[in-house]
């Protein structure tokens, strides 16, 4: 009797962040083995931060990242700012805010327009979409600018921005740069909205997953910042309970930890985040979904790109509603005035998903532990499970070249930041 | 003055060990470039920008890039490419694989080229066994402000 066993390879996954392979063994057109193997090297960050003042932390863990040092910026402070029992308040609180439409701005249309579309167009890279669809291409690299220009406002530069701090930021932006940028704003709203039209007509595959859902929620606001750590499965916890659900572990064949919510795989990421949270959205917004048919929750992973498209949309909405209301303030940060002992819990909305972070302080304010999880090692379980799903749907007796291009799809489709999360795709199939 | 009409030095760089050269060129050149009313020279320090490269072209006629490369060259060698030679080079940090290189294909694709983009590499080799005090990244940087120096110096004299 002849077995057909076979093995696809991809060596090097192109168009993430990060570097990472996929090997895959078939046997008799089953999937025996899948093994994502991330192979960038440990990152060690919760170690470096350990002894360091509390005011190193939030620049240090900005580094974590090129692509999303708010994130970990703003989950930091949000941690530090528990032990210390110190409350921003409501300026502080709306400029965080403004600073992550910032991160999602300029994170998703990146993804959107650089990394994803040209996998539903057909294309090898970006640099053959933008020959043939240079307008589309054009407008995103606009839209990916007023991101930078929110995050330069606050953080001075839009890469590792060094504006944030404990309680706030170090500098107030004027009502002359408030309103310049209001006005952009304002000016690009209607091109943002033709994006998402435009990023609904794209044909993406049609695939159905019991998928676990899991992003932060707010009762008043679709979250950035603040909220629960809830699932579409019944989770709603507080941020503190997080490893009381959530379980990292360690697998032999990567840099990273891999989560579990309960043993099982679970997303987090835009379309966990807007599935959890579509009833938080602004009318407007809402009216816009409708307008493109597009349905949430959807249970399609291929929707995570038009969950990333709605996501720059309201952060635009969101972004001119915080400027249209701006003052400059008195301070534009709490002061800490005394270090205290203690454990603190900060967990924001990352581009890419939920980003959790735990810190113990001593009395004089030096950081004794740190634990930080980020979303791409989040996802690394529930990218196992999608591609298994996917290519088992998909059949595999399909050629290497077609099983090979789907994983890289479904791989892509997470905007992975290996990374961040090391603490791309060489793909392998053995089907000898 | 228009944009058009103004000379932007991009020089690009990240913290990273001799990544870094970028930046201590664009210090040399702020000393050492002489302003006057016929050139309007601007010198902007990047790091890692990808595509964010693009809007730096906008309006603009005349960009000189700078970055650290990887030529397989012998390290401290300074290289002058024109974009059709662009593929020749790495550069040595990039976000999502979206390096200087990438950057200016992506800017060729959508015709949004300067008129005159003249990018100069200085290889820096590897990044474990160089150090940017060394003599051989101070002499280059020297070289290349001189190198700077007579390209204005052509465009200023037409």
């Amino acid at each position: 009797m002849n077995i057909e066993k076979k093995e696809i390879n991809v060596p090097i996954l192109a168009r993430v962040e990060g570097e990472g392979a996929l090997e895959l063994e078939v046997l008799e057109n089953k999937l025996k083995s899948l093994t994502l193997r991330i192979y960038e090297p440990p990152r060690l960050f919760e170690q470096f931060l350990v002894g360091r003042n509390y005011s190193d932390v939030v620049d240090i863990v900005a580094r974590i990242c090129g692509i999303c040092p708010i994130a970990y910026q703003m989950s930091a402070a949000h941690a530090i700012e528990s032990v210390f029992d110190i409350q921003p308040g409501p300026w502080v609180r709306e400029m965080r805010r403004l600073f992550y439409c910032g991160e999602w701005i300029q994170s998703h249309s990146l993804h959107v327009h650089l990394l994803a579309s040209p996998d539903f167009l057909n294309f090898n890279s970006a640099l053959e979409m933008a020959k043939k669809y240079p307008n589309e291409v054009t407008r995103g690299l606009r839209i990916q600018e007023l991101g930078h220009d929110i995050i330069t406002l606050l953080g001075a530069r839009s890469v590792n921005p060094v504006g944030a701090c404990v309680g706030g930021f170090y500098k107030a932006p004027t009502m002359e740069e408030a309103k310049a940028l209001l006005k952009k704003l304002k000016d690009a709203e209607s091109e943002v909205a033709d994006m998402v039209r435009w990023v609904a007509t794209l044909p993406i595959p049609k695939f159905s997953h019991d998928i676990t859902c899991v992003s932060l929620r707010h009762p008043d606001e679709y979250p950035f910042n603040e909220g629960h750590v809830v699932s579409n499965k019944g989770l709603d916890i507080p941020i503190s309970e997080f490893n009381d659900h959530f379980e990292e572990t360690h697998v032999p064949q990567s840099t990273s930890l891999h989560s579990h919510l309960n043993g099982e795989p679970y997303l987090v990421g835009p379309l966990a985040r807007i599935n959890n949270n579509f009833d938080l959205l602004p009318d407007k917004v809402k009216a816009l979904v409708a307008e493109t048919g597009v349905k949430y929750p959807s249970d399609n992973m291929f929707d995570s790109i038009n969950a990333r498209a709605v996501e720059i949309y309201y952060s635009v909405v969101e972004a001119i509603r915080i400027l249209e209301n701006y003052t400059c303030p008195d301070a534009s940060r709490v002061e800490v005035k005394a270090t205290k002992a203690g454990w603190g819990y900060g967990c924001t909305e990352a581009p890419r998903g939920i980003c959790w972070h735990r810190y113990e302080l001593d009395d004089a304010g030096k950081v004794k532990f740190s634990q930080i999880v980020p979303p791409t090692s989040q996802n690394y379980a529930r990218i196992e499970e999608d591609l298994r799903m996917s290519l088992e749907e998909l059949g595999l007796e399909h050629p290497d070249d077609e099983l090979r291009l789907l994983a890289e799809m479904v791989i892509r489709n997470y905007d992975p930041c290996i990374s961040c999360s090391v603490h791309f795709l060489d793909l392998r199939v053995d089907r000898s | 003055m228009k944009e058009e009409n103004v000379i932007k030095i991009i020089c690009i760089g990240s913290p990273f060990g001799t990544d870094r050269i970028g930046w201590e060129i664009a210090d040399l050149l702020e000393a050492e470039i002489t302003f006057d009313k016929d050139l309007q020279i601007r010198i902007i320090k990047e790091d890692r920008p990808g595509v964010g490269l693009l809007r730096h072209f906008e309006g603009t006629d005349t960009v000189f890039l700078i970055d650290a490369v990887l030529a397989d060259k012998p390290v401290g060698t300074i290289v002058r490419l024109t974009p059709d030679q662009i593929e020749n080079i790495k550069s040595v940090f990039s976000t999502h694989g979206i390096g200087l290189a990438e950057a200016i294909e992506l800017g060729k694709a959508l015709n949004v080229l300067p008129k005159i983009l003249i990018i100069y590499g200085i290889d820096v080799g590897s990044l474990d066994s160089a150090d940017l005090s060394d003599a051989i990244f101070i002499d280059a940087k020297q070289q290349f402000v001189d190198a700077l120096k007579q390209e204005l110096s052509k465009l200023k004299n037409g």
